[in-house]
């Protein structure tokens, strides 16, 4: 009843502007589950706070019945701690002021109420200052875990915490509330996979066997939107069926009448059983219907009124109300007292909500001190990590030892099978926060056995217990989006995508949840999640690309590409000890190199500072800016131009692309007054374009030349033999000095870096 | 269709120049390079070159016109040719030497400004990077006129700092050719301060004595007043005709000024100090007293009398083209060795015709030194409209009586001449007065 009051409250708001007498126009979304009342109560009825909920765009009633269902469980004295302690108390300040009430448990329903609501309506006070908002609100003190909303976002991000759950032996299952709909998700059909991998029960030890401790709960309301899922938009007719594919129990999936709150309650106290038996994962079906629409903008054209009358006339409360009477629980004047009383909570929330001197809105600005938690935790949990072989008798820490940590001894490069490479530093970043940090984890594509397609990780399999380096399915989205839910959980993870084309197939995960879930909690989430992305070359059109620019463009992602082994290390080091999600990218034309810069690649734990570019030469007379292994082009062309030209380059890596200090550019700029930036990126859009404008204006006076960017062409990545004419060159590097920032005497040109050129390419799209 | 020949802009602030005379008729041949006339500003005389081949086909206006920059003055095309399309507006009208006041001249401008930059631009775009105006700026070289050698001619940092080293300027039409032709461009041309005109390219450097007026050799040799010798007469005799000069004598004694110079050229080189001569010295104290004396630091313009807020000293100085004063603006902000770092620059441009026009003007006020001549005393003519004009004489042993002795000391002989008609004998006295003060005490006036 508290749903339903909550939820027609919301709706007489935003089709009437107001709400029992009181006006307010809430520009916002609302997707409502009126209707859908029964299914959330019954499942939140013998969940406890440790279980953990992930819902949707349409989870008020999830919020709140859950919210009840930790109150109910949750004793005064901790209940008011919870309180007391959340965002400075600031929430329950306001609720005790305009709240006359002893009852601590009333206490928390009203602020419960307030809370969610007041983050509804973008307000300060509200559970996540208001930046989540109706379709992503949440409160972790009561395991409401965030909620998604994109459809089927959370199916994955609740795998991971599941996941989380399982390796560090905590208590509780996770259920990710998501609609029926989202089974035409790929990420979902992922995330059931995921949960389901044969290795839980053939691989791991024996204390951790079984599937993960997750119920894929779908609010089955029969629509997409307007999408009708049976007989429309989908093949399975009966959704629990879809269980069937994933393993042999079927998921246990089971139909569920989401209309009665003792059959939903009944579900879910058999699936708690089975899942604390290790035989999960769950499918549950919960067949329940929305009155209205899809959101205030839904005409509900795609259905009848005959065909909600049909359902109401069935309504949850009504039918549940009848039987209470029947059985006696109840009296009319009993319903009525409830009624009163609950009608009280919602309107003194919403007036408190919706007033500006009680719950004003934030300062924007807070948005810019969120994006980033910017912690460092060296371990996120204090129990012994769980270790086999990891010492000095591993063969690859073995095989390490012999190899020389300096890439040039005697003023010669050391030759590749006797240097200390890349992947060496991979490797011991690695396993220096395994030894560390005991929640942490790594796993993607054949990271196992095979120790990662390129071998960083060769040597972990034998240091390393099952349930801390695994193969994934070949599943991208799911990957990364359990790696989130891991992190979000409380866990440090470590994801890899083989390929940085590969990061298409995890665009959501990336894009939206891994990057937003730090902002959009106000802090109150840390996303401590590294992902490695190679990238390839060789292979082709789809193996080949440098997406930096994709993640950096994205707010709240770190992105860094070390093209170093001393970076390497420094940098996997500070991000995995660190607390913000971080896309690590790795060039694969760089594994096998050994350090050229720095004198040696130290033994010891040492952090390379997100942020600041290195300087690779120190030169008076141009400005070289690389991204990637493009720098060992450039130190060719700087050669070049020294030998042949007399010119000598300041040339700068940009390892750190976002964040990036640019104070050290800029002075070099202003020194040469000339400056050229390259990657492998493909031009339009790049990274450097990024920071040739910005160079461009923060620099203005002191160039000689606008700032020049060499990038890869906009085209497909050819073959192998064909690169020479995509990637950039030493070549292409000196023909772009010439024709566009100072004419190099008797330089001829093999390629057209001039700028009619490019207005050619650029009217053809090419 | 016929190409223009227009009025180039010399210097930031020269509006318009006078048509000498014309150096190619109507229906001779030209070349690209070809100098069709001969102009001058009010400092300088340059001559303008076709930038096109072809036949003079016609010309817009007449020797002595005062012409605004950048306005079409000639047409090079092929023979019989219409140009009346070129020909400027009759009613943007040119307005006759003799009859070209400033005003008219200013409200010629504005035409100019309408309808030429736009013909202009269509024809080259001459672009200058960010750095290399900054440069510009810093070095007080004119980055508008120099060739420039980046990507498409863009004027870059390295051709400022090439032209502040003293090295040539190209004309636009040379510029044209050196790119299109790949001519080696010599280190000195034989255009206005060593300009390199397109005919110089792919010859040997000019020697910069090719442009001093030959020395007599006995036989008389006919000097025809022309170019900046002609401007020099009618300036001086201008001087002459509308002021009233007076010439006032003062000595000082020489000996702290003497000995301060015999230190700085004993230890002034390990501070990092400039080479300070006398000659620095002297307009060092003689800003100093011109901050102080506002009737002095002046400009008479017949109804009125301009007087400063800064110094902007002007020092004459014998070049081979003849007198020359250019300007240090803003005197009275430098210090000693910043005055004489800025000065010495100045002077060599003079001597081998690089300075640019804008440094040739705004003086409030002028010295001229002819000490170094062995002149004792001499009376400076009035740099007009300046009222005053400081000459400086050689050293000379002065018999002094002090304490029942005489003793001979070192002096040097100030002449002032002043326009009487607007500064009295006393206060040009006064100026004086306290000039041969502040030199003979010169370590009190450093410390001002």
């Amino acid at each position: 009843m508290l749903i339903r009051e909550f939820e027609f409250m919301i709706n007489e708001i935003k089709t009437a502007g107001s709400y029992r007498g009181v006006e307010y126009n809430h520009p916002g979304p609302a997707h409502l589950s009126l209707g859908q009342e029964a299914s959330s109560v019954g499942q939140a009825f013998y969940l406890n706070v440790d279980d953990h909920i992930f819902g949707s765009h349409r989870s008020h009633g999830e919020i709140l019945a859950k919210g009840m269902s930790a109150i109910r469980k949750l004793d005064d004295a901790t209940l008011m701690e919870i309180m007391k302690t959340f965002m400075d108390g600031e929430c329950l300040a306001i609720v005790e002021k305009h709240v006359k009430t002893s009852a601590v448990k009333d206490l928390a329903r009203q602020f419960l109420v307030y809370g969610s609501l007041a983050e509804i309506f973008a307000r300060k006070p509200g559970f996540n200052r208001g930046l989540g908002g109706s379709m992503h609100a949440f409160f972790t003190p009561f395991g409401i875990y965030p909620n998604n909303a994109l459809v089927g976002g959370s199916a994955d991000i609740a795998a991971g915490a599941a996941l989380y759950k399982k390796v560090n032996k905590k208590n509780g299952i996770v259920i990710a509330n998501i609609g029926d709909a989202s089974m035409g998700c790929g990420p979902v059909l992922e995330a059931l996979n995921f949960a389901a991998m044969g290795q839980f029960n053939t691989l791991w030890p024996k204390d951790r066997k079984g599937g993960l401790p997750i119920i894929f709960n779908f609010m089955n309301n029969f629509y997409g939107m307007g999408g009708q899922t049976v007989g429309e938009t989908m093949g399975y007719d009966v959704l629990a069926r879809m269980g069937a594919g994933v393993n042999a129990e079927a998921m246990h999936a089971e139909r569920v009448d989401g209309y009665n709150p003792l059959a939903v309650a009944d579900a879910i106290k058999r699936k708690m059983k089975l899942i604390a038996a290790g035989k999960g994962p769950i499918l549950l079906d919960t067949l329940t219907y929305r009155y209205s629409g899809h959101s205030p903008s839904d005409a509900s054209s795609y259905r009848g009124k005959d065909e909600t009358d049909k359902w109401e006339a069935q309504d949850s409360i009504t039918w549940f109300t009848k039987e209470l009477k029947a059985a006696k629980g109840i009296t009319d004047d009993g319903i009525e007292a409830i009624q009163t009383d609950l009608v009280g909570v919602v309107s003194t929330a919403m007036k408190l909500a919706i007033d500006d001197s009680v719950s004003p809105y934030i300062d924007p600005n807070f948005i810019e001190g969120i994006m980033f938690s910017n912690q460092t935790k060296l371990s996120l949990d204090d129990r012994e990590p769980e270790l086999l072989d990891a010492g000095e008798d591993n063969l690859r820490v073995k095989q390490i030892s012999r190899r020389s940590r300096a890439g040039i001894v005697d003023g010669k490069p050391v030759p590749k099978n006797q240097v200390y490479q890349y992947r060496d530093a991979i490797f011991e970043a690695a396993l220096h926060r395994f030894k560390e940090d005991p929640t942490m984890v790594a796993y993607g594509e054949e990271n196992r056995d095979w120790g990662g397609a390129f071998a960083c990780y060769r040597g972990l399999t034998e240091a390393l217990p099952y349930h801390r380096l695994f193969n994934s399915p070949i599943s991208e989205a799911a990957i990364v989006g359990t790696g989130v839910g891991y992190a979000l959980e409380g866990g440090r993870a470590m994801v890899e995508l083989m390929y940085c084309d590969f990061m298409g197939r995890a665009g959501d995960e990336i894009f939206n949840q891994m990057s937003k879930w730090q902002s959009m909690s106000a802090g109150v989430l840390q996303m401590p999640l590294v992902l490695r992305v190679s990238v390839g070359s060789k292979y082709g059109a789809q193996h080949s690309q440098d997406w930096s620019a994709l993640v950096n463009h994205i707010p709240g992602l770190k992105v860094v590409f070390p093209v170093t082994p001393y970076d390497a290390k420094g940098m996997l080091n500070a991000a995995l000890s660190g607390t913000d999600p971080v896309v690590f990218l790795e060039s694969q034309r760089l594994y096998d190199i050994g350090e050229l810069f720095e004198k040696e690649v130290p033994e010891g734990y040492y952090e390379v500072p997100l942020g600041p570019p290195a300087k690779r030469r120190d030169g008076s007379d141009i400005t070289l800016i690389t991204i990637g292994a493009t720098l060992y082009h450039a130190l060719t062309a700087a050669d070049t131009l020294k030998d042949n030209y007399g010119m000598t380059a300041d040339v700068w890596d940009c390892r750190s692309i976002n964040p990036l200090d640019y104070e050290p550019l800029v002075e070099s700029v202003k020194k040469t007054g000339r400056v050229l930036l390259s990657s492998d990126a493909c031009e339009r859009g790049s990274v450097m374009q990024t920071i040739a404008a910005n160079l461009g204006q923060m620099a203005f006076d002191d160039l000689d030349a606008a700032p020049v960017v060499v990038g890869s062409r906009n085209w497909i990545t050819p073959a192998y033999e064909l690169e020479n004419a995509f990637f950039p060159q030493p070549s292409w590097i000196l023909d772009a000095i010439h024709t566009q920032i100072v004419p190099l005497p008797g330089h001829e040109v093999t390629t057209n870096q001039s700028p009619a050129e490019k207005i050619r390419r650029n009217r053809l799209g090419v | 269709m016929a190409t223009p020949i227009i009025m180039p802009r010399q210097g930031q602030s020269v509006e318009s120049c006078i048509l000498v005379e014309w150096l190619v008729d109507v229906g001779g041949a030209v070349d690209v390079g070809t100098a069709v006339a001969s102009i001058e500003t009010d400092k300088a005389v340059f001559e303008v070159e076709s930038p096109a081949s072809g036949t003079l086909v016609a010309r817009f206006f007449e020797a002595g016109d005062d012409i605004p920059v950048l306005m079409n003055i000639a047409a090079v095309g092929a023979p019989g040719e219409d140009t009346s399309a070129l020909k400027p507006d009759a009613a943007g009208g040119t307005v006759p030497a003799e009859a070209a006041a400033p005003v008219a001249i200013e409200a010629v401008a504005p035409v100019a400004a309408t309808t030429s930059p736009a013909a202009v631009a269509s024809e080259k775009p001459i672009g200058i990077s960010p750095r290399a105006r900054k440069a510009a700026a810093a070095r007080g070289v004119n980055a508008e006129i120099l060739a420039g050698s980046g990507p498409g001619g863009r004027v870059i940092e390295r051709d400022v700092q090439a032209a502040a080293a003293g090295q040539p300027r190209l004309s636009a039409a040379a510029r044209d050719v050196a790119t299109a032709s790949g001519l080696t461009v010599p280190s000195q041309g034989s255009g206005l301060g060593g300009m390199v005109l397109a005919a110089d390219l792919g010859r040997a450097a000019a020697a910069p004595t090719t442009a001093v007026p030959a020395a007599p050799s006995g036989e008389p040799t006919v000097v025809p007043l022309a170019g900046i010798r002609k401007l020099i007469a009618s300036k001086m005799r201008a001087s002459l005709a509308t002021t009233a000069q007076l010439t006032l004598n003062m000595s000082f004694d020489a000996t702290v000024i003497l000995a301060y110079r015999a230190k700085i050229k004993e230890q002034g080189e390990s501070m990092g100090l400039p080479n300070i001569t006398i000659n620095d010295i002297v307009a060092y104290a003689t800003v100093q007293v011109l901050r102080v004396s506002p009737q002095i630091n002046a400009c008479f313009h017949g109804d009125k009398t301009l007087q400063y807020p800064y110094v902007n000293l002007g020092i004459a100085t014998d070049t081979p083209r003849g007198l020359m004063v250019p300007v240090i603006h803003g005197a009275d902000q430098l210090s000693l060795s910043e005055l004489s770092e800025v000065a010495k620059p100045l002077l060599k441009n003079c001597q081998t015709g690089n300075i640019m026009p804008d440094f040739l003007k705004g003086g409030t006020f002028t010295i001229t030194n002819m000490g170094m001549l062995g002149v004792e005393s001499f009376t400076p003519v009035l740099n007009v409209p300046e009222v005053a004009i400081l000459g400086v004489g050689g050293l000379l042993l002065k018999p002094v009586m002090k304490n029942g002795e005489v003793k001979h000391v070192q002096s040097i002989n100030l002449s002032l001449t002043i326009d009487h008609q607007v500064v009295d004998g006393a206060p040009g006295a006064r100026f004086l007065k306290m000039l041969c003060t502040s030199l003979e005490n010169f370590e009190l006036t450093l410390a001002q």
